[in-house]
């Protein structure tokens, strides 16, 4: 159409010369230029040197305007355009030139064919962002315009045509187009991430701001904290019980820094009911500072895990394991214990067999010469052997004790109790220490003979018990003096007494009597051997029987020691 | 009169029961060891065995082990020792044995009477045998 156009032109240049001589139009320029050359002759306006005034002015009007302009002229609405319109035609120029609006824009025949109706009869048409599909360049294409279409009168006043003001607005559409798509997207975005962190399998939270303020809690968040509300509060606030547990002051760090905080296993007490009840939690989590536009910290996203369940196992198995090895250090100790005990058991039973044979050896052979076995003796010999004798005896007795003591004191030492009357014990040892102590013309009395309370005893330590305090009474006591012994039944109790009337003791001495290796000084230390272990392993003996001893004593006047066994 | 066996390891003890005992009218016999004293045992047929525990060879304990009451109901055994735990004590008893005496407590005297008192307890069968 373009070159048709220009073959029509340069066929007749000597007629539109002439023309353009005989009527020119004001105004310069391309289209100007085009419209001075155009054949109107053949078309309802008729040859430029005829055209109104009405239709030189506003031709003249148009070409000067640099907004796109076209006019719709007659009935058919031949088209006259400006140089900026023609841009906007596109490949259509200059062909549309002197064609009809309907002929010219085929694809908007129906939008053109309703303004010239319209503007034709005097009416006016103003269209805002009017998006039009045209084929400017031969392909279908949407394009925005402002458009205002208006009555051209000609000399008399009638409407002779159409002004058509055309501003496209394609380019702005477009732009408001992709901005607001990039909203959507964003906004879609934004959607999808706050509900992949509403769903996260961990516990997450968005806190705003220097006073962290939430923004977001999800759900496992909000079970943690017992679904009390959160969002829009400050975490000191929301959150009270964890002051004092270091967590604001980490996430002050956090938001001033903009370095992550990171928590392994921390030990965290939470109210998780809401109702004041706090539990201790373990959580691993994050405090990942975020960044607003401009790079600056905007707050923190908290992301967590709870490990509760993993660390309180794992301490489980730690403290049985410790539990175990702390067993097995305890069985092995008591087992080289136990060795050691057997050792010295051994140790002491030997060395007691040991020391007692040549102490036996020489108590048969001095024993031999007291008899006059080996012939008449002196009456000093005979003085001299019975104190070999008698500390050859010493000897022995101090070898017992230390013995018994050592038995007594191993804890593995066990009795045998059996429920008996004790009298016949009692009465049995009284016999047999008759004899030493008639030697110092002392007396034993024992009036409650015929009482048979039954005890649970080992009759033989209990034996053990009474012959020491008697052979105690009688060595503290003086010539002639008495030992008493008295049974004395009480409601759970049974008490045993041997009293004397000897030296007694002061109040000092009797507070460490029971003490191993006591021995007290007194008028007849001199005179009386014993190795400050008899009481001691007395009260042991008597404690095996869950029993007590105490001692009642006043210097000058003599001692009461009282056994009390459980019935 | 009663045939005592002595089974001690102790020479001077030996000596001395010997000595004693001898002195009581006994008929006296001694062994160093367990072992000897059960060949002297079967030999002699004791009325009383003193029984030492801590010896060289074969310990009394084992000579009661070996030792068969069945086959000498007459003899009575007091373990005669110097070893004082009611451990060693109570195992002797169960092995067998009649009484068991802390040998350190004992003067020439107590053996004395501790043999009369034994022999009198099977006088009748030594009477009935016409001695």
């Amino acid at each position: 159409m373009k070159k048709a156009a220009s073959t029509q032109i340069k066929s007749d240049p000597a007629v539109a010369k002439r023309r353009h001589a005989g009527a020119s139009l004001p105004g310069k320029g391309e289209m100007h230029r085009l419209i001075s050359q155009h054949d109107w002759g053949t078309s309802s306006l008729g040859p430029i040197n005829k055209w109104s005034h009405s239709l030189r002015t506003a031709v003249g009007f148009m070409l000067q305007s640099p907004v796109p302009m076209v006019m719709l002229w007659g009935q058919s609405g031949f088209m006259l355009y400006n140089d900026a319109f023609s841009e906007f035609a596109g490949a259509r120029h200059p062909a549309l030139l002197g064609s009809t609006v309907l002929d010219g824009w085929p694809e908007v025949a129906d939008f053109n064919q309703h303004v010239m109706e319209v503007v034709m009869a005097g009416g006016s048409l103003t269209y805002t962002d009017q998006p039009l599909i045209l084929h400017r360049d031969g392909e279908p294409e949407e394009v925005w315009m402002d458009l205002t279409y208006s009555p051209l009168p000609d000399d008399s006043g009638a409407s002779a045509g159409v002004l058509a003001i055309v501003h496209e607005t394609t380019q702005r559409k477009r732009l408001e187009a992709n901005k607001a798509a990039a909203e959507a997207a964003l906004t879609a975005e934004r959607e999808q991430l706050y509900s992949l962190l509403m769903q996260a399998p961990a516990m997450i939270a968005i806190l705003k701001g220097p006073n962290h303020i939430f923004e977001l809690a999800n759900p496992l968040y909000m079970q943690l904290v017992g679904h009390r509300p959160l969002l829009g509060k400050p975490i000191r606030e929301a959150l009270p019980e964890l002051d004092g547990q270091s967590a604001y002051e980490s996430l002050d760090e956090a938001y001033m820094s903009g370095i992550q905080y990171i928590a392994h296993e921390r030990a965290v007490e939470l109210d998780r009911s809401g109702k004041g009840d706090m539990q201790t939690g373990y959580f691993n989590f994050v405090y990942q500072p975020y960044l607003d536009t401009h790079g600056s910290v905007e707050g923190i996203m908290v992301h967590g895990v709870e490990v509760t369940d993993q660390v309180l196992s794992r301490q489980k198995v730690e403290s049985v394991s410790r539990e175990q090895q702390r067993l097995i250090a305890l069985t092995n100790q008591r087992n080289e214990l136990i060795k050691l005990n057997n050792a010295k058991d051994e140790f002491i039973s030997l060395a007691s067999h040991q020391l007692r044979t040549p102490a036996t050896v020489v108590k048969q052979y001095v024993s031999l010469l007291l008899s006059g076995y080996g012939g008449e003796t002196t009456v000093d010999q005979r003085k001299f052997l019975q104190i070999a004798y008698d500390n050859n005896e010493r000897q022995l007795n101090i070898i017992s004790d230390l013995l018994k003591t050592a038995q007594l004191d191993s804890s593995r030492y066990t009795l045998h109790p059996v429920l008996q009357p004790i009298t016949p014990i009692v009465q049995t040892v009284i016999n047999q220490m008759m004899a030493s102590t008639e030697l110092k013309k002392q007396v034993i009395l024992f009036d409650d003979a015929d009482d048979m309370t039954r005890v649970s005893i080992d009759s033989d330590e209990i034996a053990l018990v009474i012959s020491n305090l008697i052979e105690n009474a009688s060595k503290y006591s003086f010539k002639g003096q008495t030992i008493t012994i008295t049974l004395k039944r009480l409601d759970k109790y049974l008490d045993i007494s041997v009293i004397d009337q000897g030296v007694g003791l002061d109040s000092t001495n009797v507070t460490r009597i029971f003490d191993k290796f006591t021995r007290i000084n007194n008028v007849l230390s001199d005179t009386v051997t014993g190795t400050g272990l008899g009481l001691y392993w007395v009260k042991k003996i008597i404690k095996l029987h869950h029993g007590t001893i105490r001692i009642n004593s006043e210097l000058g006047k003599g001692s009461t020691f009282i056994i009390r066994l459980p019935l | 009169m009663s045939k005592v066996l002595i089974v001690e390891d102790e020479i001077m003890l030996q000596e001395v029961y010997k000595m004693v005992l001898l002195k009581h009218s006994c008929e006296v016999s001694v062994s160093s060891n367990g072992l000897e004293g059960l060949q002297t045992l079967s030999k002699v047929r004791p009325d009383i065995v003193f029984l030492d525990v801590f010896m060289p060879v074969m310990d009394g304990k084992e000579f009661l082990r070996n030792f068969s009451k069945t086959e000498y109901p007459n003899t009575k055994i007091v373990v005669y020792t110097n070893l004082s735990d009611s451990k060693t004590e109570t195992e002797m008893l169960e092995l067998g044995a009649d009484k068991f005496v802390l040998k350190s407590s004992m003067t020439p005297q107590d053996l004395t009477d501790l043999v009369d008192e034994l022999d009198d307890k099977h006088a009748d069968s030594q009477k009935g045998a016409g001695v």
